[in-house]
């Protein structure tokens, strides 16, 4: 998978690289607007991601020189999170956005579900390591024992599961099982892992659910 | 219009004032200039009346027919003495018998006064003289025997010489005094309103005064005339207003530059001690890690600030939507669940009806006190959360939790940025003091209004009431 980077602050542009190839894909980096536009006509990406703020010429302007020849998706970046922008950026054919600063787990959730291409799949049944998921009975058995979990907590354990190995971080999460989309100020979300660790991890002797210090949290199978 | 609108108050005033001594003088010079000539007329309608009774008596007399008749010319004599005064004597066929003056012999009129009539005032006519002389004038028949043609016609005539050099005297002193009048009171009343407005200059002079150093000043109000009292009380109560709006800014800003300083502390010190050595790889993460926690805490910090401060310029575009209440706080109550549950409190939600709010907004705002509510009880209390609609146009929601109370004193700063009950400063969970200001903007933002009510040791009620559409 090939993603173009337009980004001219060198330190975020270099770590966004970094973080991505790490993530297994193929970055490239154009630090103007003009590269950019250049790099993204020209070549064929499958993802570029565009800031917003750029020297030379603008990313609305080089989002718009993509959409004459181009469908690839688009991420824009951008530190004003005033609505018109949001809405130009949409308008204009991105295909979502993100407001710096942004955390990287945030970015890569973002660039997996837009590379994904099409609806997502629901998949039915979810297995890692001796956890199972059934979703549509909404059952969850860890060694063969069955688990019994509040909604809240199926919710929870299925959007990590959908997107294990992936860190979620903690925005995230609110947003998706609970739809609260602004900042708490609690630990809500640290009270609910920790509760649905207690029934899905601590009887067992692996650990499946990890925290990824100052990131959020992720499930994976680590042997 | 321009120039009238930059013309001083005094000169405007001294304009004014002219303006109008110049009518009530023009009005009443007019006026006495009018009366004066048409007194002058009466008497000189008079004098004309008089001579002529008197030459119809003397005519009357016995020697009147020989007089007549004989020496017409002596009778001229009764005007001689008399200035401007003219007069022709007629036969009976109006043929010119004396005249005392070549203007008199030029007399003539239509309507002679019959003879056994006695000249009154209607009889009295206008009489236009050679060389534009003017006055009035009169004529007569007077019997002088017992045959039809034993009479003779008297004209006379009143120039008006005497009379006009009066009223011309009096219409230079009339325009005299009113330019006097004019001049006197525009001066007059420049001088007066520049004095009577050096109490406005005064005002002004002790507002410039007023700086944002010094916003402590305050106009005195005794000594501001009684039309001034009102204006000078209302710009007191604007540098009130001013003052405390500055000295939250200043506190606000202080405030800021404290709560970021602790976060950037905590990154500072933690990344110079690590790098005074070599650490083990989970030393370096463990640094990272903890970096990121306090970026966090910085960026949730500027989030907040940066929503009050477009919600104080009203940049905040409002999503307003029907909300039913039950489901919404019901939702809002199973977020905080698991954090209740935890504190051992629990929560009880009762709720019937709508409002019309922003969901998001809404949800942040009550969410932000449920919080709060479960921050503040201890083990073993209820926190609860109720809404209901007061009245037709109002819902209110009101979060209510027991535990040691706010203190009075705080209650009306309680929705103040930074402000904090207690002044040790929160950890990285807490909203740095500006959680209730955020309610209170989302509250201000639907035009609606927050409350708050403590006993100490008892229970606190924080209300929120939602204006209906």
């Amino acid at each position: 998978m090939r993603i173009l980077v337009v980004e001219d602050e060198p330190k975020a542009g270099d770590y966004i690289k970094k973080g991505l190839s790490e993530s297994g894909f193929v970055v490239d980096l154009a630090r103007t607007g003009p590269d950019g536009q250049h790099l993204a006509t020209s070549e064929d990406y499958d993802l570029v991601i565009l800031d917003v703020m750029l020297p030379g010429i603008d990313g609305w302007r080089v989002m718009q020189e993509i959409r004459k020849t181009k469908a690839t998706p688009v991420l824009f970046l951008t530190a004003r999170d005033a609505v018109e922008d949001r809405v130009k950026g949409l308008e204009l054919g991105a295909d979502d956005y993100l407001v710096k600063p942004f955390a990287f787990a945030e970015l890569l959730a973002r660039v997996r579900t837009l590379l994904r291409r099409g609806p997502p799949r629901v998949e039915e049944f979810i297995q890692i390591a001796d956890l199972e998921i059934d979703v549509l009975k909404r059952r969850v058995t860890r060694s063969g024992k069955r688990i019994m979990l509040t909604a809240t907590e199926f919710t929870l354990l299925h959007i990590l599961a959908v997107h294990q190995g992936e860190v979620l971080s903690r925005t995230l999460i609110a947003s998706q099982v609970w739809d609260m989309n602004f900042d708490s100020d609690t630990n809500v979300v640290d009270v609910a892992i920790r509760r649905l660790r207690a029934k899905v991890d601590d009887p067992f002797p692996h650990q499946l659910i990890h925290t990824a210090r100052g990131m959020g949290y992720v499930i994976e199978d680590r042997g | 219009m321009n120039l009238l609108r930059h013309m001083s108050l005094a000169t405007w005033l001294a304009l004014f004032f002219a303006a109008v001594t110049a009518l009530v003088f023009s009005v009443a010079g007019v006026h006495l200039y009018l009366s004066t000539s048409q007194q002058l007329q009466l008497r000189d309608d008079a004098q004309l009346l008089n001579t002529i009774g008197f030459l119809r008596h003397r005519l009357g007399m016995p020697d009147g027919l020989e007089m007549a008749r004989l020496h017409p010319d002596r009778l001229l004599d009764v005007v001689l003495g008399q200035t401007g005064l003219l007069l022709a004597i007629k036969g009976p066929k109006e043929e010119l018998l004396a005249a005392s003056t070549r203007d008199a012999m030029q007399l003539s009129t239509d309507a002679p006064v019959p003879a056994d009539l006695s000249p009154d005032a209607a009889a009295i006519r206008d009489w236009h003289g050679s060389e534009g002389k003017r006055g009035r004038m009169i004529a007569a028949w007077v019997r002088i025997g017992q045959e039809p043609d034993e009479r003779i016609q008297l004209v006379m005539a009143l120039e008006h010489t005497e009379s006009a050099i009066v009223l011309r005297e009096h219409r230079n002193h009339v325009l005299l005094a009113v330019l006097t009048g004019v001049l006197a009171t525009a001066l007059l009343g420049y001088v007066i309103a520049w004095r009577g407005l050096r109490s406005v200059r005064a005002v002004a002079r002790a507002a410039g005064e007023i700086t944002a150093n010094q916003l402590g000043g305050r106009l005195r109000i005794e000594d501001a005339p009684a039309e001034l009292e009102d204006m000078v009380r209302a710009f007191n109560r604007m540098l009130d207003r001013l003052e405390d709006s500055f000295r939250r800014l200043t506190q606000f800003s202080s405030d800021i530059a404290h709560d970021l300083r602790t976060p950037i502390g905590n990154l500072m010190i933690q990344t110079q001690v690590t790098l005074t050595q070599r650490r083990s790889i989970p030393e370096y993460e463990a640094l990272l890690a903890s970096n990121i926690e306090e970026y966090e805490r910085l960026n949730r910090m500027i989030e907040k600030m940066l929503f009050l401060a477009r919600a104080d310029n009203a940049q905040v575009a409002l999503n307003k939507d029907t909300i039913s209440a039950a489901p919404e706080l019901k939702h809002i109550a199973e977020y905080f669940e698991g954090m209740a549950d935890e504190a051992g409190v629990t929560l009880d939600v009762g709720v019937a009806g709508a409002l019309v709010a922003d969901a998001i907004l809404f949800r942040r705002a009550v969410s932000n006190l449920v919080a709060n509510a479960i921050r503040h009880t201890p083990g073993g209390g209820h926190v609860t959360i109720r809404g209901h609609e007061k009245e037709p146009d109002q819902f209110v929601v009101a979060v209510t939790n027991p535990g040691s109370g706010i203190a009075a004193e705080h209650l009306p700063r309680i929705f103040d940025r930074f402000y904090r009950v207690d002044d040790s400063r929160g950890g990285s969970q807490s909203s740095f003091g500006l959680g209730l200001a955020i309610v209170k903007s989302i509250m201000t933002l639907h035009g609606g209004k927050v409350g708050v009510e403590s006993t100490p040791n008892g229970l606190t009620t924080f209300t929120l009431v939602f204006p209906r559409g």
